[in-house]
């Protein structure tokens, strides 16, 4: 079973690309964690709503919320963290989130393009390469987002080299 | 050989020994800081070692060879890096302090909601 999977996705649709990735994956029975790192929870919500993804399914670790000043403190289903600098922070919510839930979850990372904006090269790799080995050991089938934009870049190339597929299609 | 000048170099020995300790020092604070760079304020500590490393520098090439600047030397050396290195110290902990509690607030937050969010789905079904 293929349980580490980069898509990189065409900047043009982007959203659309991604709410049909994140069908292709959400099915009943199945936690998703979904970190976000360009939009915030409650924006995504909406945007879910209108896709008819069941956004109540679906635990948000947001990495911008609270920079933005989009917080929702009352959100049961959030965890909002500093910004997407703070790896250390979302390496944290990612394992506790992880091995809170019991039974089928899925890691959906969107998107480390977004990371590499605020973070180096190397720090980003490092993360990629922890959290899809702490993944791997938990089974937790992880989808990991890119930009095309971003395809040739060092940092994707190596968490190519760490997946167990690369889908590079429109979705 | 006098016991005076004996004293003097092997003070200037260690003070050189000193001078390098402290900027290794600050090298691997440094060095910490980029690995997680979570705070600009934990530059401090590399900035207070440095501090202490021109402090000793300063005593090295001795500063107070001219006699009036001997009070504002005193003055430098006891009174004001002290204090700042006291200040840098004090902010640089505290920083760390704060960022490790919010560490422990995300666990446990990250914790309990996803316990919740489970139990609640579990009620659904």
């Amino acid at each position: 079973m293929k349980e580490i999977l980069l898509y990189i996705v065409p900047s043009t649709n982007y959203f659309q690309n991604v709410c049909n990735i994140i069908k292709e994956h959400i099915c009943p029975g199945k936690f998703l964690i979904y970190v976000t790192t360009n939009k915030s929870t409650n924006h995504l919500k909406g945007i879910f709503e209108g896709m008819k993804i069941n956004a109540q399914e679906i635990f948000f670790i947001d990495c911008i919320s609270k920079s933005i000043g989009d917080l929702n403190k009352e959100d049961k289903n959030c965890i909002c963290l500093e910004g997407p600098q703070e790896i250390t922070g979302l390496s944290i919510a990612i394992n506790k989130a992880v091995q809170a839930i019991p039974g089928e979850k899925v890691l959906f990372i969107d998107s480390l393009s977004a990371l590499l904006i605020y973070n180096d090269d190397c720090t980003i790799a490092k993360f990629s390469n922890f959290i899809i080995n702490k993944m791997r050991i938990n089974n937790v089938k992880t989808v990991i987002i890119a930009l095309d934009s971003d395809a040739d870049t060092k940092t994707i190339k190596i968490v190519s080299s760490f997946a167990d597929e690369v889908k590079k299609d429109a979705y | 050989m006098h016991i005076d000048q004996f004293e003097t170099i092997i003070s200037k020995m260690l003070g050189i020994v000193e001078i390098v300790l402290l900027l290794t020092a600050t090298y691997y604070l440094y060095k910490i800081y980029t690995f997680n760079r979570l705070n600009k304020k934990w530059l401090l500590f590399p900035m207070m070692t440095l501090f202490f490393a021109f402090r000793h520098f300063l005593i090295l090439i001795k500063f107070n060879f001219i006699e009036e600047l001997i009070v504002r030397y005193i003055l430098f050396d006891q009174v004001f890096v002290p204090f700042m290195i006291s200040l840098f110290i004090l902010l640089g902990v505290y920083d760390m302090l704060k960022k490790f509690e919010s560490f422990e607030i995300i666990e446990k937050q990250t914790h309990k909601k996803t316990v919740e969010m489970y139990n609640r789905k579990k009620m659904r079904q």
